[in-house]
């Protein structure tokens, strides 16, 4: 790894260099909440005054930008299907996504093996391979768990990842298209050896500052839930989930859709486009006849929390498909909290251990 | 854009060349790619069938791969999609995507003896491994063909199973509800497997209907001594995508429009909800 080193404030100043030759996506402060602090979202930038650079999570993770919530899949014409390359000859920018926290880039490393390792979904490649992610520091925020998952501090899955160090920007490079970035701006000084020594003491530092939240490794967890099918703790969130799908949308490694037509009012033209899906409503796994599979709430908890903490992982070469934002946590109508559910599942675990 | 080849949301246009109407609600459809290539599908693959403005539906295929000029499905109607597709006449264009799935396995059940169980609809996906199995009659052993509807009206390819009927090839029906010239059998599609003169334990099943004749139909060809591995079953699941994508019909760790429809009980046994 190359780390190159600028000040803070020249940094800040050449990233507007940026903002016309790309699609430069950065995190704002989107709702001022008087109780609990600002909501922030990925937006497109077009004042580099408006980059919030100390935020906790955003609303909706990065996902939605290469994988938007709703996307054209083709034109429709009688009965001819008119691929999206067709409609729009013009190749669109270079996507930035700028400051991004470590557990999102994990999760869209996650979603590239989803979409891109078999069977490569041509919008989602499209976009990928366009995009350029440049990563930024964390604190974790009540919710966040990150440090449990093994997302809060990464050394891979960014093409740039900026670490402070008192006015300085010390900044990782992961990429050849990072490079290119770098280029641009042109950051050339190349950190010394003492410089990244005492980067890598800080950000031990750093982790060493967070506690653990979870009260087992994530190593145990595909175990523990499934161990879990009779406990009693399922019947409790079924209780209160109101299968409103909230936590599907915020995840940042939920990625199911719905496919519909969208016809014009001639009847004749229209769109097919796919919309974001969640596996939480009521209706995602019912068939032709009526048949639901997940018919209550118990069920479909129990399918996206093991999806998260069990069932992807060996599509994902061991990794769980929970980074620990703590996203769901946060935006769940029920207070339902994942990291709660995860701890109270391993306690009664270990109970059932200590009986038998 | 340059989709991968591999992938495509895209569907081909495909003509209508006959249609059938089976019964009030099943319909029948001959089809052909007009790029006149082969589908190439295996007995048990499914395709996506499109009406543009309504949307996809998976459709499974009820013609044996043996025919290469076009393939057959047959359509209950049941929502949008399967409506608007029953509105189609000879002639009318269709779209189509796939084969997907992975199908019957045709290979594992070669020189074996088969007892294929069908209930309601379930018929018609087995139609092409029914049809694959006479096209390739010396590949297979004794064929056991029993198929339980709710009423005899709803006995779908009656006239083309019975005549498969001969020394190696046993066929036999049960309706729920007789009707008045009904001479046949009456009750539970179980009840035909003791009438299954062969070794359960060499024997292999396939097993298409219901969720719950799934699980009855298991339990007796087990009690009669049939290896979990040996009884392969198709899941119907919302299959949106055919590309292991969406997540709709997605169980555990198994997507079943990529690792399905076709599972063996051994592989689902222990998933919950599986059936």
């Amino acid at each position: 790894m190359k780390y190159k080193i600028i000040k803070i404030n020249d940094f800040k100043s050449r990233l507007r260099l940026l903002l016309s030759n790309y699609e430069f996506w950065g995190v704002t402060e989107k709702v001022k909440v008087p109780t609990t602090g600002p909501k922030f979202s990925f937006e497109r930038i077009n004042d580099i005054e408006n980059i919030s650079w100390d935020y906790d999570f955003t609303i909706l993770p990065p996902k939605k930008i290469l994988f938007p919530p709703v996307q054209t899949l083709m034109k429709y014409r009688e009965n001819e299907y008119i691929p999206p390359q067709k409609q729009y000859p013009e190749l669109d920018k270079n996507i930035i996504i700028f400051g991004v926290h470590s557990y999102d880039i994990v999760a869209l490393n996650i979603l590239d093996i989803c979409f891109l390792a078999e069977n490569a979904d041509p919008y989602y490649k499209q976009k990928r391979d366009k995009t350029i992610l440049i990563g930024i520091e964390h604190k974790p925020n009540e919710y966040n768990f990150s440090k449990d998952m093994q997302t809060h501090q990464i050394e891979k899955g960014f093409d740039l990842f900026l670490y402070k160090i008192n006015d300085d920007y010390i900044i990782a490079v992961g990429s050849e298209k990072g490079k290119i970035i770098l280029d641009e701006l042109e950051v050339k000084e190349e950190a010394s050896i003492d410089q990244v020594f005492a980067l890598n003491d800080k950000r031990y530092a750093d982790a060493e500052a967070i506690p653990y939240k979870m009260k087992m490794t994530n190593h145990e967890l595909p175990n523990i839930l499934s161990n879990s099918e009779n406990n009693k703790m399922w019947e409790e969130i079924n209780e209160k989930c109101f299968s409103c799908g909230s936590c599907n949308l915020v995840c940042p490694t939920c990625y199911c859709f719905d496919v519909r037509d969208n016809p014009d009012i001639d009847l004749k033209t229209g769109f097919r486009k796919r919309y974001w899906d969640g596996c939480m409503l009521r209706e995602f796994a019912i068939v032709a006849g009526g048949e639901n599979f997940r018919p209550n709430a118990r069920h479909r908890l129990m399918h996206r929390f093991f999806r998260k903490g069990w069932y992807l992982k060996e599509k994902l070469g061991g990794k769980l498909a929970c980074v620990g934002c703590g996203r769901c946590s946060q935006t769940c109508k029920a207070e339902i909290n994942i990291l709660d559910c995860f701890n109270k599942l391993k306690e009664e675990y270990n109970a059932t251990c200590r009986i038998s | 854009m340059q989709p991968a080849e591999s992938v495509n949301y895209i569907p081909e246009q495909a003509e209508i060349l006959d249609t059938k109407n089976f019964t009030e609600n099943e319909k029948f459809f001959r089809i052909r790619l007009k790029s006149e290539k082969c589908l190439g599908h295996i007995p048990g693959q499914f395709v996506e069938l499109s009406i543009p403005g309504i949307g996809e539906a998976p459709i499974s295929l009820c013609s044996s791969p043996t025919e290469k000029d076009f393939f057959e499905v047959c359509i209950r109607k049941t929502g949008n999609v399967t409506n608007a597709i029953h509105k189609l006449k000879t002639g009318d264009t269709i779209g189509i995507r796939g084969p997907f799935g992975n199908g019957f396995p045709v290979e594992r059940l070669t020189q074996k003896n088969i007892i294929i169980v069908g209930g309601g609809l379930g018929v018609v996906p087995l139609r092409s491994l029914i049809n694959y199995i006479s096209d390739n009659r010396l590949d297979y052993k004794n064929i056991y063909l029993l198929f339980g509807t709710k009423t005899p009206g709803s006995l779908l390819f009656y006239d083309e199973f019975v005549k498969k009927a001969d020394k190696h090839t046993t066929y036999m029906n049960i309706v729920d509800y007789p009707d008045k010239g009904w001479t046949g059998r009456v009750g539970v599609i179980t009840t035909l497997i003791p009438e299954v003169d062969i070794n359960f334990r060499e024997a292999y099943s396939v097993i298409v209907g219901p969720p719950i004749m799934y699980k009855f139909v298991i339990r007796e060809l087990v009690s009669y001594g049939m290896p979990k591995e040996h009884i392969f079953l198709s899941l119907e699941r919302r299959m949106k995508c055919g590309l292991g994508k969406c997540g709709h019909c997605q169980m555990h760790n198994l997507f079943t429009c990529q690792d399905g429809p076709v599972f063996d009980y051994a592989q689902l046994e222990n998933i919950k909800g599986a059936i």
